[in-house]
């Protein structure tokens, strides 16, 4: 069907949003999504917070939390839900996108909120996905009919952003929460290409002019739980720019939550010097004040404190508030020296160690410097460039861009909500030009709370009309299918694995490959699982190349099943001769066929959901 | 001799108008062409021809005044008639206007026609009713997010008079700081004035209530003056709305809270 509009979703960790390209008129705007403000109240904000409560049965009439769209009763989702849940813990839900991509824990399975003690009620991470991209879509409709305008969805060109460091399993999941939420063909985009695409999209065709060919973009986004970088080349190919992105980083839980958090608890210690004690409610009210006295102080750099006021919860305002002060040096020494230390370009962040009993819960980073985490992520970068000729070309013409410990980025665009101070921004430009002897330059981004969603519509835009620029990216790691080595069973030591390449770095949309000469035998009606692993600093590898002792230097993904179903032309028992096909979808999805070696009949591999 | 004379003496200022119109016509005629050819209109006038396809009558009468057009201005290039150029000049005029008149008017008036064939949607979502007492219902609304995030109900019910001043501003910063933040949510709001207070002003005559005037005011303006207080309005207000009131009742402003262990 002919696409008339685009949704660009942008599904964050802490918050959400959505802008709507209409492509008739070209307009393009951020939805301000209608949500429950408190019981009875309802309005419209700039973005929903990801934020789910479960009330329960009789906690509030069914009245008081419905929507325009909805029977109500049952769930709030966005501002109330992430106020009022702040207190009531156990039946909040948060972070649902971290636990998408956890190794512990099955993402469809119905455990969320963590640790909770309530019965009934709890759902899982993709359920929880999907409840907030069906908010997302019926806002979106309302706000549509609230103007006398009424959408049809199946003209809709729907872009989905997930972090660049999202694996297949958690890329799939957020794909079947979009469909399962009435969403059709979502296309997934990653989020620093969609800040990207915003940046382009803001200076028009000026942004040729602000990078040229050879230019190594970094794009570091910062939201309020997660740190995504990833790097963008910048190359001519036939007198045109042409863009590419090169490398992407892991997945880490580490965000402005976490200053906030240790700005509070920075505060905390400061009271209690001070001889008061805080409750854990006055502990919330501080993170919320401590937030917003970071702002303010990162925004006026002529402050040098900000007074501190934190309520008691009864009603006696003048009696119950204690206050304290928000010291420049206190605030610097937190979260520019805290989080922004100038370390080496060779300090990596300290894996987790220690601590033997740790909490099967989120797997935050246990380390929280960004610096570390952002040198970890250049050094690996540089890794996976040298292993590929195709990509060192690309940063051929600046040699010295390979030299050294990690690969200098010669501009920055910064996102998320972290990078609304200067100071921070300053920081990160002043620790890159300590570790490549010359400063970036800062490619100025815009509304970084906003700039994904937008991004994302612009991107969906240039998808439908055909025009505009389009990063080439393809898949984002190379995957690899593991093979058991056939040696005899040694007691205590388990035969080291194989494993074959079956998705090379950047396969590209729309593309499939067949894995020539290795067939393997599969039995109908009996279960086959595969060990599944991808990497992504090992640009070289193509599809069929090995790479040994592939537990050590790949990651373990998932596993992968398949079924055959019992068929006529096959007897029982006997093995059918079948070759790997991968396929990257048009919309982005990278699935698995076995397909029969005499025949065109193929079977679809299934992503088994992981589990350690 | 030519004691009569249908064609009014023409001067060459009017004989230029006459060329002009005639130009500006042979256009409007091409253009109504490739309008009614299915082909240009996209480009040409979209909205326009989009409100007479709506309507077969219109688009019907709008035809047979476009032909009408091109052959009065066919007529006008056949010498012979040439003394009647004036009648067809102003003949085609008068239906061109028309024709536009029309596709301005028909723009209002199929669209209710639209609305009404437009086939119902399947879950069609009506602003709940409002309740009787609805707006005072608002109102409190709007004062919960006050006191909500920044306590103004309990600043103005608690007794000030028994708080040292140390006190009463910690809990001035509590009440700012969340009052902003809700206010600001609400109303986006600006200065009526942009001078500087303290500065000599004339105040627009079309300013109306937005600018109140003080001390000798003459009969006549524009009337100028310092200005004293530079005035705020909203330009923007996002109120919450209630979903459903009692009638009769109104809901909390902060509900009674109670920590359960």
């Amino acid at each position: 069907m002919e696409k008339k509009f685009v949704l660009g979703i942008d599904l964050g960790t802490s918050n959400s949003a959505v802008t709507l390209c209409n492509l008739e008129s070209g307009e393009s705007r951020t939805v301000d999504v209608t949500q429950i403000l408190a019981p009875n109240q309802i309005g419209e904000r700039s973005s929903l917070p990801s934020a789910l409560y479960l009330p329960n049965g009789d906690e509030f009439s069914v009245e008081a939390i419905k929507l325009p769209w909805d029977e109500g009763g049952s769930r709030v989702v966005g501002i109330f839900a992430r106020e009022h849940g702040a207190q009531v813990p156990d039946r909040l839900v948060t972070s649902a996108k971290s636990w998408l991509s956890n190794p512990h824990v099955d993402p469809q399975s119905a455990v969320l909120p963590w640790n909770s003690e309530i019965e009934s009620g709890k759902l899982s991470a993709v359920e929880a996905s999907r409840l907030y991209l069906e908010h997302i879509k019926q806002g979106v409709l309302y706000a549509a009919r609230m103007e006398g305008r009424e959408w049809n969805l199946d003209e809709a060109q729907i872009v989905l952003t997930v972090p660049a460091s999202f694996d297949e399993v958690a890329r799939k999941l957020t794909s079947d929460a979009a469909l399962a939420a009435g969403l059709p063909e979502p296309v997934l985009l990653e989020e620093p290409q969609a800040a990207f695409y915003a940046w382009t999209d803001r200076v028009g065709s000026e942004w040729r002019k602000q990078v040229q060919a050879g230019d190594v973009i970094l794009v570091c986004d910062v939201g309020g739980g997660t740190a995504d970088f990833s790097l963008i080349a910048v190359s001519e190919q036939d007198g045109n720019l042409a863009v590419e992105r090169i490398s992407v980083g892991e997945h880490i839980l580490l965000g402005g939550d976490n200053m906030d958090l240790a700005l509070a608890y920075t505060l905390q210690a400061q009271l209690e010097d001070e001889g008061t004690e805080i409750d854990d409610w006055q502990f919330l009210a501080l993170i919320h004040t401590a937030s917003q006295a970071k702002a303010k102080l990162f925004e006026d750099a002529g402050l040098s404190e900000l007074p501190i006021a934190i309520p008691s919860r009864g009603s006696s305002l003048f009696a119950g508030t204690v206050s304290t002060v928000l010291a420049r040096e206190t605030l610097e020494g937190v979260v520019i020296d805290g989080f922004f230390a100038l370390t080496g370009a060779d300090e990596m962040p300290e894996e987790e160690g220690g601590a033997a009993l740790q909490e099967f819960g989120l797997p935050y980073a246990s380390d929280a410097v960004v610096s570390k985490h952002l040198a970890r992520f250049l050094a690996r970068s540089l890794q996976n460039v040298k292993t590929s000729e195709s990509l060192s070309a690309l940063i051929g013409d600046q040699a010295s861009a390979l030299e050294g410990s990690l690969l200098k980025p010669t501009a920055v665009l910064f996102n998320g909500g972290v990078f609304k101070a200067d100071a921070i921004r300053a920081r990160v430009l002043e620790l890159l030009a300590s570790w490549c002897g010359d400063a970036p330059r800062e490619l100025e981004g815009f509304q970084p709370d906003l700039a994904v969603s937008k991004g994302a519509a612009s991107y969906g835009r240039n998808r439908v009309t055909g025009q505009g620029i389009r990063i080439r990216a393809g898949s984002a790691r190379s995957y690899y299918l593991g093979l058991e080595s056939s040696r005899p069973a040694v007691p205590g030591f388990k035969p080291p694995i194989k494993a074959v390449c079956v998705v090379p770095q950047g396969m590209e949309e729309g593309s499939s490959h067949l894995l020539e000469g290795r067939s393997f035998g599969l039995v109908t009606g009996k279960r086959a699982v595969f060990r599944f692993f991808a990497s992504e600093i090992r640009s070289g590898d193509k599809p069929g190349d090995l790479v040994n002792k592939a537990d050590k230097v790949l990651e373990e993904t998932s596993k992968l099943e398949i079924t055959l179903p019992p068929m006529d032309e096959f007897p029982e028992g006997q093995p059918i001769p079948v070759v790997l096909n991968s396929v990257v979808t048009e919309l982005g999805n990278l699935e698995l066929w076995m397909q029969h070696v005499d025949s065109e009949q193929k079977w679809k591999v299934e992503f088994q959901v992981r589990m350690e | 001799m030519r004691s009569i004379r249908l064609k009014p003496k023409t001067t060459p200022g009017l004989r230029a108008w006459c060329f002009g119109l005639r130009g500006l016509l042979f256009s409007w005629t091409l253009g109504l062409i490739v309008l009614n050819s299915g082909f240009g209109f996209r480009v040409v006038l979209w909205p326009l021809y989009w409100e007479f396809q709506k309507d077969f009558i219109m688009k019907t009468k709008a035809l047979v005044a476009g032909i009408l057009i091109a052959i009065l201005n066919g007529l006008m290039f056949v010498e012979s008639l040439s003394v009647f150029n004036v009648y067809f000049v102003s003949g085609a005029i008068a239906l061109a206007l028309w024709l536009v008149l029309k596709a301005v008017t028909a723009g209002e008036v199929p669209k209710a026609e639209e609305e009404a064939v437009v086939p119902p949607t399947p879950e069609p979502i009506a602003p709940p009713p409002a309740p009787k007492n609805a707006a005072e219902a608002e109102v409190v609304a709007v004062l919960a997010s006050l006191q909500n995030k920044g306590r103004l109900v309990d600043f103005l019910m608690d007794d000030i008079s028994k708080y040292s001043d140390a006190q009463v501003g910690g809990a001035a910063r509590v009440v700012h700081q969340g009052c902003k933040a809700a206010f600001s949510e609400m109303f986006t709001v600006e200065p009526v004035a942009t001078e500087a207070e303290g500065a000599k002003v004339t105040v627009p005559v079309d300013a109306g209530e937005m600018y109140r005037l003080s001390g000798s005011i003459k009969d006549d303006g524009p009337h100028s003056g310092t200005l004293v207080h530079k005035g705020w309005k909203a330009s923007k207000v996002n109120l919450p709305r209630v979903i459903k009131n009692e009638d009769g009742q109104l809901p909390a402003i902060a509900p009674a809270q109670v920590e359960v262990k």
